[in-house]
């Protein structure tokens, strides 16, 4: 649970509008390469031991030929009220002032209490240490850690990309403008489906989609998560308007 | 006695059992303290480069605008490089056709760059069986050269289809060499420039105007998957901005189809009936005008268009009246809001034996919609501003090349049988795996050849079966320049430097990697007239005559005062365009030869046992390409989540009418071959058809692609059709059942837990198009409520 | 001798058997040795836990670099002289730093970031590619010095050029990414939270220092090292007290992503 931190300027968002991802995974490979994500081998799909920060899962819709297949990238949602803080018992995961929900490295040991109680199912465990041959390790970003065995990980929303441009900023004297900062899916994304950027910034993208009409949250309903991160609602043109809905509202 | 022993064995198991755990502590201790001391190598060693790095003068990291080196459409990226390393690849935000994004293949440039299997040297076999030997790359030079001076006129050059100055140098090369130069690629057989020539007389791809049309009816065509530069995919999140609609009409579902508002599944080859269905609708209902009827019946000659109602069109293509009607009803939609419609061909559509044809009638009817040279629809693109230039004054001529499409099957199946007859001395290959993407076997022909040289950077499959083969730089170390295609409606060149050297090994200082650029040997084995030591050089003197001819009217990406200035913006920006170019034409068809389309309509006939096997392109590794890289791989396909395999797609019930599991593994078997595979059945699959992903199955290509999954090329059939190309899409294969299975590697169900907390409307929320998405969440629920307590 | 004290053993105590008689000695020995050993290491512990660690088994604050790279002649300005003991420097052959008349040389005083360029601007302070060496060293300095030859063989002979592998001394903790820039770019504005200021310490007119003047707050008198050796043990609770007396931020995730 984080109480509002009235100080900061800042509170990261990201919103993803399912109408316009396409399932692409280009998201997903500049994550890899940007947060030094362990190469996933055949042995690690094969033992459920894949790890993907954002992953766009596939959703099946009818059945043949009315068949639609419909994508929606899920990464950590980064909830104000998250479940996997409370259960750590070393602190190792716990909330900025920025509103980002934050793994530390050193702290973790591995209970994984944190991805038991994530119903997102967006943690992911390190069984082994990273292996990258010798020659693969020149393209490893200097900028972030390379998580050794026994340790959670997670979407970290590119904080080293963050602190960077936040550091650059103050460094030239310049104020943080809406969209200079990018996480790497964000950066990628061809269709623009994600958007980053801060709430407490009425004006910025990700506020104004947040507004949106078609803006959910992932399982705020049942689980009282707040999540950080916003869903435009998938669009479909052929949907009948429902005639009952009216009445449905009494209930 | 007995006491005693009761006693001490009472205190033993005490001792014991203390001291076990003390040591128990002492040795988890020690583990711990040892492994929390363990620093990986890398981190207790700084290296201090030989030479500056750029950057390090800077200072800071530096972003370098460069060529992607996978794309085959010219997109333009920018690799962030620290310490002399390339450590990111982005999309470049100001070029015009990545606009900041990048394509998912990009990225695995830099595992190319950095491969643990990059070939280090020259290699060379003296005897056609012997093993490959390191060499020098004098000898590897001389050994080339003396193979083209030795086979004058019997010789032939491979690369893909290049475009801009690359190409001009190449061809150049092979003149003054007369050496025959072939472009290669795996399923595309150019059968898309060649409808752009005789459906709209175009000398090159026009610029399809995904983002400002209302209506797109695919025919196949993956401009949301694996073709396309990055901008097609940009301009689809503006379709839907929009609130413009899709509907795609192929029988896989691609990521296009996934994507589209419907998906029309046909019969395979089946799809020009569905064409013609929809220019008679539109016809016979007046939605066009006489001029634009004149203008479509010029081109597609005397053809009784009534014949195609939709009886005749569901009969043929095994779709229902409703799958025509939805798509009839769309039309008439956008066509009273005088909306634009755009029609698009492509994907499996180029693969039938009636492609050609059908493919025509589906550009076609873009001038029943007037969508052609037109905003929304179809526009054309300008020639480059230079054609062909001079190095200097004696020297030759260098062409500008913009357009460049692969040789078709018929070409390949000649010279083939050429090699085989021994009329072929020396064979270059250059980044063209011809063993894994020819369909047929070519150990025969290939064994016909005295000198096979393979500059490549992995060592293939077809590196393998070479003499020589030399290591190329890669896209991050070369030169080049480039004409993308398709251009955006306006004259562009993509511009590509390097921005890494090879790191280097020990003492010596060695490159890890010693390569060369390719074009730097081909100028070293070129007309010496042309005065140039390198391709820079060259580079500069094409740059000077760029702004000699573009600049001074101060128009284009760059206003600069100098030539040196010019050359610095153009590479810091990736390339140089002029958005004043753009052309407005119409094209008017009674200039152009009527394609007299008949309704060869050709669709194999199947029995209860064969199915139509439809291959595709995979998302990332695409034919091949960059199966060597490990996130290629790694990255599950987006309609199954597989990933490191190759499989089949099948639907659920034809294979629960099997008896198959998902897992279970088939052969697959065609005319040509067979090939073993698991099968994965998903509910987007025609009952009659199998689909199977393109790009594995290699032998060799590194440790990450050797050995794994297959080639479906191999079965595809290589019979020559009316339009001489590769018709990989209409294939017919019967399935025979192995007894083993295995488990497929992929990541949907593979999280922690299983599956997500499921909620009505979660996790996709699907809102009508004026609904909120809390209405929504409301009705879903209501509808879950009505439908567990009924 | 001997079988008289096995039998003098039997005769101690008749119910315990023998072998068990002579092994007790033993046991002990190997307990006390044992419990010396765990001593040690907790000592080991302690130390690390609070400081460096001492230098044994590879622990050592100063690992030998492939060329003795002296910061003292580089750095150091003024006479090149040990403060404690008042002599002349000694490089890692024993031989004194003095001239021929055997007075101490004078020290070069050049900044750190002709060298550290990027510290000003980036995370890392970088070490100097072989280039920028040779560029003086390809005549400065004698053909006799045995450094000088290696570093000639690094960077001018065409046969052995190539990249040196110096190594790393001052080390963090695992997981944490430490940023130079904005720490130098605080401290030369800042200049009352420097610490371990160097005898030439000097502010400038508008109150802020130059940076290679901050350097000294973790890394000690560098000018003042014939070999370079980690000083100050540069473990979080270093980090902390410092960001928590200047008022920054102290959230896990400003060093720890």
């Amino acid at each position: 649970m984080v109480t509002e931190n009235k100080e900061s300027k800042f509170k990261w968002g990201m919103a993803v509008d399912i109408d316009k991802c396409t399932g692409c995974q280009a998201c997903v490979l500049a994550c890899q390469s940007e947060n030094n994500i362990p190469i996933n081998t055949e042995k690690n799909f094969k033992n459920a031991r894949a790890i993907e920060w954002i992953r766009v899962e596939r959703y099946w819709e009818g059945e043949f030929p009315d068949v639609k297949a419909k994508f929606i990238p899920i990464l950590c949602q980064h909830c104000d009220n998250a479940p996997c803080e409370p259960v750590c018992p070393v602190y190792a995961t716990y909330h900025t002032t920025e509103g980002l929900n934050v793994q530390v490295y050193n702290r973790c040991v591995g209970t994984r209490y944190c991805a038991n109680g994530c119903p997102y199912l967006v943690r992911f465990f390190n069984y082994w240490e990273p292996e990258w041959p010798e020659s693969l390790k020149n393209h490893l970003n200097p900028d972030v850690t390379v998580r050794s065995r026994g340790i959670m990980e997670k979407c970290t929303m590119c904080i080293q990309r963050i602190r960077r441009t936040t550091r650059n900023a103050k460094k030239n004297d310049e104020e943080l403008k809406d969209g200079d900062i990018s996480p790497a899916c964000v950066d990628a994304c061809p269709t623009d489906a994600l958007v980053f950027g801060n709430q407490k910034d009425e004006n910025s993208k990700v506020s104004r989609m947040k507004n949106d009409k078609r803006s959910y949250t992932l399982l705020d309903n049942n689980l009282q998560t707040s999540p950080n991160i916003f869903y435009l609602a998938k669009i479909d043109h052929d949907k009948k308007e429902s005639t009952h809905h009216e009445e449905g509202k009494h209930h | 006695m007995s006491s005693l022993k009761k006693n001490r064995s009472i205190s033993n198991n005490n001792l014991s059992r203390r001291k076990f755990l003390g040591l128990l502590g002492a040795t988890a201790t020690g583990a711990v303290i040892f492994e929390a001391c363990g620093v990986p190598e890398e981190e207790l060693i700084v290296e201090s480069p030989l030479n500056m790095p750029e950057d390090l003068v800077r200072g800071e990291d530096q972003w370098y605008a460069t060529s992607c080196g996978i794309s085959s459409y010219g997109e333009s990226v920018l690799v962030r490089v620290m310490e002399g390393r390339a450590k990111k690849i982005a999309g470049n935000p100001d070029f015009p056709n990545s606009l900041g994004k990048q394509s998912v293949v990009s990225e695995t440039n830099l595992q190319m760059l950095y491969h643990p299997d990059r070939i280090t040297t020259p290699l060379y076999r003296k005897t056609k069986t012997g093993d490959h030997k390191p060499i020098t790359w004098d000898t590897a030079i001389s050994i080339l050269e003396k193979g083209i001076n030795d086979s004058k006129g019997k010789s032939t050059l491979i690369t893909k289809p290049i475009r801009g100055l690359n190409a001009g140098l190449i061809e150049s090369f092979s003149d003054f060499n007369s050496i025959k130069h072939l472009k290669f690629d795996s399923i595309n057989n150019g059968l898309m420039n060649k409808t752009m020539k005789s459906v709209f007389d175009q000398d090159r791809l026009p610029y399809f105007d995904i983002g400002d049309s209302d209506l797109i009816i695919s025919f196949g065509l993956d401009f949301l998957g694996t073709w396309g530069p990055v901008q097609y995919k940009t301009k689809f999140g503006r379709l839907k901005q929009n609130h413009g609609k899709l509907i795609s009409i192929e029988p896989r579902m691609s990521l296009t189809s996934a994507n589209a508002d419907k998906w029309i599944c046909p019969i395979p080859g089946t799809e020009m009936v569905f064409a013609f269905g929809i220019a008679n609708h539109i016809i016979s209902n007046n939605l066009s005008s006489s001029n634009q009827i004149k203008e479509f019946k010029n081109l597609i000659g005397d053809i009784d268009l009534s014949s195609f109602t939709d009886e005749y069109v569901t009969q043929v293509t095994g779709l229902t009246v409703k799958d025509i009607e939805y798509v009839i009803n769309k039309i008439n939609k956008i066509k009273e809001s005088k909306g634009k419609i755009l029609f698009l061909g492509g994907g499996p559509l180029e693969g039938y034996k009636n492609s050609a044809e059908s493919m025509s009638i589906v550009f076609a009817l873009n001038y029943l919609t007037d969508s052609v040279g037109s905003e929304g629809g179809i526009i054309f693109n300008p020639e480059s501003p230079i054609k062909e230039f001079k190095p200097s004054e004696e020297s030759p001529t260098i062409k500008i090349i913009d357009s460049s499409y692969a040789n078709n099957l018929q070409e390949w199946k000649k010279e083939t049988l050429k090699w085989e007859s021994g009329e072929t001395d020396l064979l270059i290959l250059r980044g063209s795996n011809i063993i894994h993407g020819i369909p047929y076997d070519l150990t025969k022909a290939l064994d016909a050849i005295k000198l096979k040289v393979c500059f490549t950077s992995i060592f293939d499959d077809t590196a393998e079966a070479s003499d020589l083969i030399l290591p190329e730089h890669n896209s991050l170390e070369d030169w080049g320049v480039d004409i993308p295609e398709p251009l955006m409606g306006y004259q562009t060149f993509l511009f590509q430097q390097p921005v890494v050297n090879s790191p280097t090994k020990g003492k010596e200082s060695k490159p890890i990697y010693d390569s060369k650029s390719f074009y730097d040997i081909l100028i070293s084995l070129s007309d010496p007239m042309l005065g140039i030591k390198n391709y820079k050089e060259l580079i500069e003197k094409f740059t000077s005559k760029l702004y000699s001819t573009t600049a001074t009217n101060r128009q284009g990406s760059i206003i600069a005062s100098n030539e040196k200035q010019f050359l610095e913006g153009v590479l810091s920006r990736g390339g140089w365009w002029n958005i004043n170019t753009k052309i407005n034409d119409n094209v008017s068809t009674q200039k152009l030869k009527s394609i007299n389309v008949s309704n060869n309509n050709v669709f194999n006939d199947l029995n209860n046992k064969e199915f139509y096997l439809v291959p595709f392109l995979s998302n990332t590794i695409l034919d091949g390409i960059t199966a060597a890289s490990p996130w290629a791989q790694g990255i599950p396909d987006p309609i199954t989540t597989i990933a490191w395999d190759t499989w089949a797609e099948i639907n659920p019930k034809t294979a629960e009418k099997l008896k198959l599991e998902q897992g279970d593994i088939i052969e697959l078997i065609s005319s040509t071959g067979k090939i073993k595979l698991p099968i994965f059945p998903h509910p987007a699959v025609h009952p009659k058809v199998i689909g199977v992903p393109i790009g594995l199955g290699h032998k060799f290509s590194g440790r990450y692609a050797a050995g794994k999954g297959a080639n479906v090329l191999k079965i595809c059939h290589t019979e020559l059709n009316k339009s001489q190309t590769f018709s990989w899409a209409q294939n017919t294969v019967r399935i025979k059942k192995t007894e083993n299975s295995k488990t497929i590697a992929k990541f949907e169900g593979t999280l922690p837990g299983g599956a997500v907390a499921v909620e009505p409307g979660f996790p996709i929320l699907t809102v009508g198009p004026n609904q909120t998405a809390d209405d929504a969440l409301h009705e879903a629920h209501e509808e879950h409520m009505e439908e567990t307590f009924k | 001798m001997f079988n008289k004290f096995i039998e003098f053993l039997k005769e101690k105590d008749r119910n315990t058997p023998t072998w068990l008689k002579i092994l007790i000695p033993f046991l002990a020995f190997g307990g006390l040795a044992f419990h010396a050993i765990m001593a040690f290491i907790t000592a080991f512990l302690i130390t690390a836990w609070f400081g460096n660690p001492l230098p044994v088994f590879g622990f050592n604050q100063s690992p030998d670099q492939p060329i003795a790279f002296p910061h003292t002649i580089h750095a150091g300005v003024g006479k090149l002289i040990v403060p404690k003991t008042g002599k002349p420097y000694k490089d890692i052959y024993g031989n004194e730093r003095v001239n021929d008349s055997g007075e101490p040389l004078t020290g070069l005083g050049m900044d750190c970031t002709y060298c550290h360029k990027t510290v000003t601007k980036e995370a890392w302070a970088g070490v100097p590619p072989v280039e920028l060496c040779i560029s003086c060293h390809k005549v400065i300095g004698s053909n006799e010095s045995q450094e000088l030859t290696k570093l000639r063989e690094f960077g001018l002979s065409e046969k052995t050029k190539g990249p040196i592998k110096w190594k790393r001394v001052h080390r963090m903790p695992d997981h944490v990414r430490f940023v130079h820039e904005p720490h130098i770019r605080y401290l030369t504005s800042n200049p009352k939270a420097i610490q371990n200021k160097s005898t030439d310490f000097k502010i400038l007119d508008n109150g802020t220092v130059e940076a290679s003047q901050v350097c000294t707050t973790c890394h000690g008198q560098i000018a003042e090292m014939e070999k370079v050796t980690q000083k100050e043990p540069l473990k979080m609770g270093q980090c902390v007290a410092c960001h928590r007396a200047n008022e920054a931020s102290i959230g896990c995730e400003t060093c720890h992503h």
